[in-house]
């Protein structure tokens, strides 16, 4: 079965909430402040875990990874378990004794680039950020590990991505990145009108598209947009049809993809932050096997239910055809009354 | 904490700046670009299916031969908007080894 992630299975971690820099837009509200962080060992079985329930990629972020000592050495050992991983880190912090880290265990870096540089500092809320960032890259560049920017674009710096294409062209990335604000975190507070409509939307799905052309085989560019049209002809690919009878005989990847375990231990489907409602639970306090067994017993048709709602409006005539799909399931599942709440199955 | 944001959204200043398009251009852009990426991309049995890519690829040379493998390897990666990530989490590209056998580039 399908999942939004296409053939790749991923466990997303986030192992601390401390971050040297205070984002506008960070959907995790970690800030220089923050303290919460996981133990490694907690890390460390969800990694395995995961692996063993068919999850291929393990993406690390924050909080600001490079700050998490335990890192290096978990990077080695989830490479050592055949597993692919991403490292999400605003690149600020990049060392000989980091990049060594990344060296051994990373096989690509994501770079957060928020646009030109007065645009990445005021975003990221540091007059420094963009400058100390670039120094930086080298580092990488010498040591021959692959990065890429992620850009996030609201609504008003789509004009920014030719800028923002032509710097990553130039520093070697491999990867060009463009995700659309979630209005979540931080930026609930901070760019509450900032999330691009179906306009900015198809503006910027157009310049990604001269990008790559441009960019020919030399740099992916990659826009997290969702086609109605595809998620119409694929429900099955975003979890809109009824659970499978053998679904409980199956690897749990292919019931979530993907699967984030937060710094508080909580495990959540699909992005950080999701409705607790939804959550599998705490991996400081109970194993991930009964963790998921019980998801799947009490909250996989709820969550699927969910799905299929985003499932069928995605389906109604729009002016424009792209959907954030996971932003709408987001919405929705906020709002989901279970079956307790309104007196069933109790 | 709330911010001052600008006035004009990204698209407006493209068109100030005589790169944007006004909104039917821009929807017929689209239109015409989504038909592309799926002329452009394998098709099986009539619709693309990012996770399984099977099937009989008749070519009139060998260079053609690296094309086809190109859009697949491309297909069944990051690209094409059908790989779609939550907060922060990049794509991670694939490398992958092609042999041949039979056909010299």
């Amino acid at each position: 079965m399908a999942a939004p992630t296409g053939a790749t299975r991923i466990l997303q971690v986030h192992p601390l909430r401390t971050c040297n820099l205070r984002c506008l837009h960070c959907y995790s509200e970690s800030d220089p402040g923050q303290r919460e962080r996981l133990p490694a060992e907690v890390v460390w079985e969800a990694i395995t875990s995961a692996k063993a329930e068919g999850y291929s990629v393990v993406g690390f972020s924050g909080g600001e990874p490079l700050l998490y000592e335990p890192l290096g050495e978990l990077l080695r050992a989830t490479r050592g378990l055949g597993l692919r991983v991403s490292v999400t880190t605003n690149g600020m912090l990049l060392d000989e004794r980091r990049v060594a880290w990344l060296r051994e265990g990373a096989c690509l870096v994501a770079i957060s680039l928020d646009g030109m540089p007065e645009s990445h500092n005021r975003m990221r809320g540091s007059p420094r950020a963009f400058e100390t960032m670039q120094d930086k890259l080298h580092l990488l560049r010498e040591a021959g590990i692959a990065f890429g920017f992620i850009f996030t674009l609201t609504q008003f710096n789509c004009d920014e991505l030719e800028w923002v294409a032509g710097f990553a062209r130039d520093q070697g990335a491999q990867l060009l990145q463009v995700h659309a604000l979630d209005v979540v975190g931080r930026a609930r507070d901070s760019l509450g009108n900032a999330a691009p409509d179906g306009r900015e939307l198809a503006a910027a799905f157009v310049e990604t598209m001269r990008l790559q052309a441009e960019a020919g085989d030399t740099m992916t560019v990659h826009f997290d947009l969702l086609d109605r049209d595809f998620l119409a002809e694929n429900p099955g690919m975003f979890f809109s049809t009824p659970r499978s009878v053998d679904a409980a005989f199956r690897p749990f990847a292919e019931s979530i993809s993907p699967l984030i375990l937060e710094a508080d231990g909580t495990l959540v489907p699909l992005g950080h932050g999701f409705p607790r409602a939804f959550a599998l639970g705490n991996l400081r306090t109970s194993p991930f096997s009964e963790l998921i067994q019980n998801w799947r017993d009490t909250r996989e048709g709820e969550f699927r239910s969910v799905c299929r709602e985003v499932w069928q409006e995605a389906r109604a005539p729009a002016e424009w055809p792209f959907i954030n799909w996971y932003s709408e399931v987001r919405q929705r599942a906020a709002n989901w009354k279970l079956p307790e709440e309104i007196g069933i199955g109790t | 904490m709330a911010t001052k944001t600008r006035s004009k959204t990204g698209s407006a200043k493209l068109s100030s700046a005589g790169r944007g398009f006004s909104a039917a251009k821009l929807s017929a852009l689209v239109a015409i670009l989504k038909k592309y990426k799926l002329d452009k991309d394998i098709i099986i049995n009539g619709k693309p299916q990012p996770d399984f890519i099977k099937g009989r690829f008749t070519t009139k040379d060998s260079a053609a031969v690296f094309d086809v493998l190109r859009r697949v390897i491309q297909f069944n990666g990051v690209s094409k908007g059908i790989v779609i990530l939550p907060n922060g989490q990049p794509p991670v590209i694939d490398r992958f080894d092609v042999e041949i056998r039979g056909i010299r580039a």
